[in-house]
């Protein structure tokens, strides 16, 4: 057999305080599942019970950086987080940037698996060979910036890089994000409330270790390759430039900028949201990297003037914008990133805090609320100091923020009396900043993405036709450029799969999806090529496709065992009953049987079982993940 | 000549630089054998590369008993001779910005400063921002000169021209 560098997973224990090193050897695993984001799935859907709590011992959670990671390959600083969402009681991925990834590479791990809970605050301590379950206590309740301050004092040792919590993690708010290198958020689904039931405060890593391509010079003329693609494509400098919010202002033109909680497509003054803003506003101070990306699109800010002066953060993001701004009804950019600092620091998901404060401010608009039930908080759209002010009670539990702490989908069961109509969630997710009722590749993507509806598994933005990389694209998958509509659902089944298959082999690699699903200078040859030149495996980009392929079908049989069908396959109440009348085409409305159709389609080209929208057991043996069924079927039965 | 010129705003914090030189100079991926390093303060975004200045005075050389170390002529580098280097380590405490580094190679130690790669630096040809650049040094000044002078035309003219 041949020999492959290993893929090492350090697995510690917090309630034994156990510490082991495992290696995974077998070649043509790493070839299914190429590490990271693959290997992490494959490991807990074959060992863990899909019915443990999220807040339970059992139920572990796993930090992944890509296989690339730590190398000089552009955008590959990328690690996966997974664990069962305390939100959506589901299988969760999420994918987060920043520099943590690395350090756990030069340490010498692909993977970190943490399980149990310890009794008091820890944190993990982990440098090379030496890894210390240390104490927390006096971390507890110290934000993002503090808890990266101390660590990085108490061991005199600037460059240790964390993935910690704040007091939203600590205390359990359901969409509480882990923060890594401060101001990247692993933000979705509730990661942080994971860390926090475990008392983990932070995961600090710091790695001398180096590491090596199997064939360095060909690994290193496909990097230049790349290089090449990167300077050529039309989308890396207006990213650069200006950061993920650069489309806010043509997303707002053509009426698909989700405003006031989804009841519009449009916002006045939509200016003041925009990344170009944030450049002539004089907000933008520095641009920041992930490691290893030359793009640079987080953005680093400063308000220096009027009431919010002093505030400093990183971000915002197009998300953070649109959920803590627009969504709000509010075009207050220093206000904007007020909140969004205190969602960094405080360790809160932009998207699901915006979210949850549009469907407030709309429980009064519709007179569910009153601003007495909110603690005498005036809820009138756009207040920014009300936002703001959210922002803290929902990270500390205070007042109304109790109801706000538990996702949408918990309190408007609790609140009752319609608010469901106006919760944007589904399956426990509230949806990212997109209107996918402009957008049907969007729709169908969101609708069966294993997290909820949101882009984070699914980025089709070539659907819009935006670029002529975009436009090439929709061309390769679907034949013709005409499909590069997004208000027709001919043909996105096979832009979904094929953005998902992508997706998946990006996270593994621990590449950003910009460049594979945005700017399109990295397609699945590159990313074969980038593997094989690295690990001396051979793979083909067919191979690449289908290991991206494997995860989705990973995910969707752990969920299934846990109940999932294609019932579950939907999107919040308001986008499938709603028409959205600010859109630039008639019945902008993603209504159960538009979904229909195009779900039918895609569970079609998996070939899957399209009566219950499940992967068949001739989909798995087809794959090569025969060796699964058994543990499925224990759960559920497999057509 | 050519300077070696490094600008912290540009700087996003990628570091690129240091995989880039660690590769070109013992073919692994590791900023720790890197001779240009990205120091960082995360909560304010602020990055800075920080490198062998290449000092008209070293103070490295000076220090040095052996004359180990010497000046590449023709890049202003300063040059390391291994076998002439008795590892005394002088260098390392007399360089003021820590850019004399010590490199364990299986079992000898090897003193590691930045050799602008014989006039073609690595490093520079990762950094996207220019944060890090190789410069003519007679150079040096036009493109702050030229900004300087569009901006009197802009004032003049009235921004009909942009440099």
């Amino acid at each position: 057999m041949q020999a492959v560098k290993p893929v090492e997973i350090l697995t510690v224990d917090l309630s034994s305080r156990e510490i082991t090193r495992d290696k995974i050897e077998d070649v043509e695993l790493i070839k299914k599942y190429i590490g990271g984001r693959g290997i992490a799935t494959y490991s807990l859907l074959s060992s863990m019970d899909p019915e443990v709590d999220p807040y339970s011992p059992e139920s572990p959670i796993v930090f992944a950086p890509g296989v690339l990671t730590g190398t000089i390959v552009p955008c590959s600083g990328r690690t996966t987080v997974l664990f069962k969402s305390p939100a959506t009681g589901r299988l969760f991925k999420t994918n987060v940037g920043g520099h943590f990834g690395a350090q756990l590479k030069f340490a010498g791990y692909d993977i970190l698996v943490v399980k149990g809970r310890a009794e008091k605050p820890v944190y993990l301590y982990i440098e090379d060979d030496r890894v210390e379950i240390r104490d927390a206590s006096h971390l507890w309740g110290k934000d993002v910036r503090e808890t990266n301050r101390l660590v990085r004092e108490e061991n005199d040792d600037p460059e240790v890089q964390l993935a910690c919590i704040g007091p939203a993690g600590e205390n359990k708010v359901v969409y509480a994000s882990i923060q890594v290198s401060i101001y990247n958020a692993a933000g979705r689904g509730g990661g942080g409330a994971v860390m926090g039931d475990k008392n983990l405060k932070a995961v600090a890593a710091k790695g001398t270790k180096g590491i090596r391509a199997a064939h360095p010079e060909k690994f290193m003329e496909t990097v230049a390759g790349l290089w090449n693609k990167m300077n050529e494509v039309s989308g890396v400098k207006p990213l650069s430039d200006y950061g993920t919010s650069i489309g806010i202002e043509s997303t707002n033109a053509i009426g698909a900028f989700p405003v006031k909680n989804y009841q519009q497509g449009n916002i006045d003054n939509v200016k003041y949201l925009t990344g170009t803003y944030l450049v002539e506003g004089g907000f933008l101070k520095r641009k920041i990297s992930c490691y290893s990306c030359p793009v640079a699109c987080h953005r680093f800010v400063t308000v220096d003037e009027g009431k919010y002066r002093g505030v400093y953060t990183g971000g915002p993001e197009y998300e953070t914008l649109s959920a803590l701004g627009g969504g709000c009804l509010s075009t207050d950019t220093a206000g904007v990133i007020k909140a969004n600092e205190l969602c960094n620091i405080l360790g809160l998901d932009t998207i699901s805090t915006g979210n949850c404060i549009q469907w407030l401010m709309e429980c009064k608009q519709r007179g569910v609320v009153s601003d007495g039930d909110a603690g005498g908080l005036d809820l009138t759209w756009g207040n920014s100091e009300t936002i703001i002010d959210l922002v803290g009670k929902i990270a500390h539990r205070q007042g109304i923020g109790d109801l706000l702490a538990k996702g949408l989908k918990a309190a408007s069961e609790e609140l009752g009396r319609d608010s469901y109509k106006w919760a944007i969630q589904a399956r426990g997710l509230e949806q990212s900043r997109v209107e996918t009722r402009s957008a049907f590749g969007y729709a169908l993507a969101f609708a069966v993405n294993s997290r909820g509806p949101d882009h984070l598994n699914t980025e089709c933005l070539a659907e819009f036709g935006g670029s002529p990389e975009a436009r090439a694209l929709i061309k390769r998958i679907t034949g013709s450029e005409e499909y590069a509509y997004p208000h027709t659902t001919e043909k996105r089944a096979d832009i979904v799969r094929w953005h998902e298959d992508i997706y998946g082999a990006s996270d593994a690699l621990g590449i950003c999806a910009f460049p594979t699903t945005a700017q399109f200078w990295m397609d699945e040859w590159d990313l074969a090529g980038l593997f094989r030149n690295f690990t001396g495996i051979e793979v083909s980009h067919e191979d690449m496709m289908r290991a991206g392929r494997r995860m989705i079908v990973m995910e969707r049989c752990f969920n299934a065992m846990l109940g999932h069908t294609r019932e579950d396959d939907v999107l919040p109440y308001r986008l499938m009953n709603e028409i959205q009348h600010d859109a630039m085409h008639d019945n902008a409305i993603n209504s159960a049987e538009l979904l229909d159709k195009m779900k039918d389609e895609y569970y079609a080209l998996h070939c899957w079982d399209i009566e219950k929208g499940l992967p068949t057991k001739e989909t798995l043996c087809e794959l090569g993940m025969g060796d699964l069924i058994e543990k499925i079927t224990g759960y559920i039965e497999l057509k | 000549m050519k300077l070696f010129m490094v600008n912290p705003e540009k700087c996003t914090g990628c570091h690129l630089c240091e995989l880039a030189c660690s590769f070109n100079k013992h073919g692994v991926f590791n900023r720790e054998l890197s001779n240009i390093r990205v120091e960082n303060d995360e909560d304010r975004a602020l990055n800075v590369p920080v490198k062998c200045m290449q000092c008209d005075d070293a103070p490295c050389i000076a220090s040095c008993v052996t004359r180990a170390l010497f000046k590449d002529l023709e890049t202003g580098a300063v040059l390391w001779d291994k076998d002439r280097c008795i590892r005394c380590k002088a260098c390392v405490i007399a360089c003021p910005f820590g850019c004399v580094s010590l490199v364990r190679k299986e079992r000898s130690t090897n003193i590691s400063i930045c050799d602008l790669c014989s006039g073609q630096p690595k490093c520079i040809e990762v950094c996207r921002e220019k944060a890090i650049d190789y410069v003519d040094e007679n150079r040096i000044n036009n493109k702050k000169r030229e900004k300087t002078f569009y901006k009197v035309l802009n004032q003049k003219d009235g921004g009909m021209q942009n440099g």
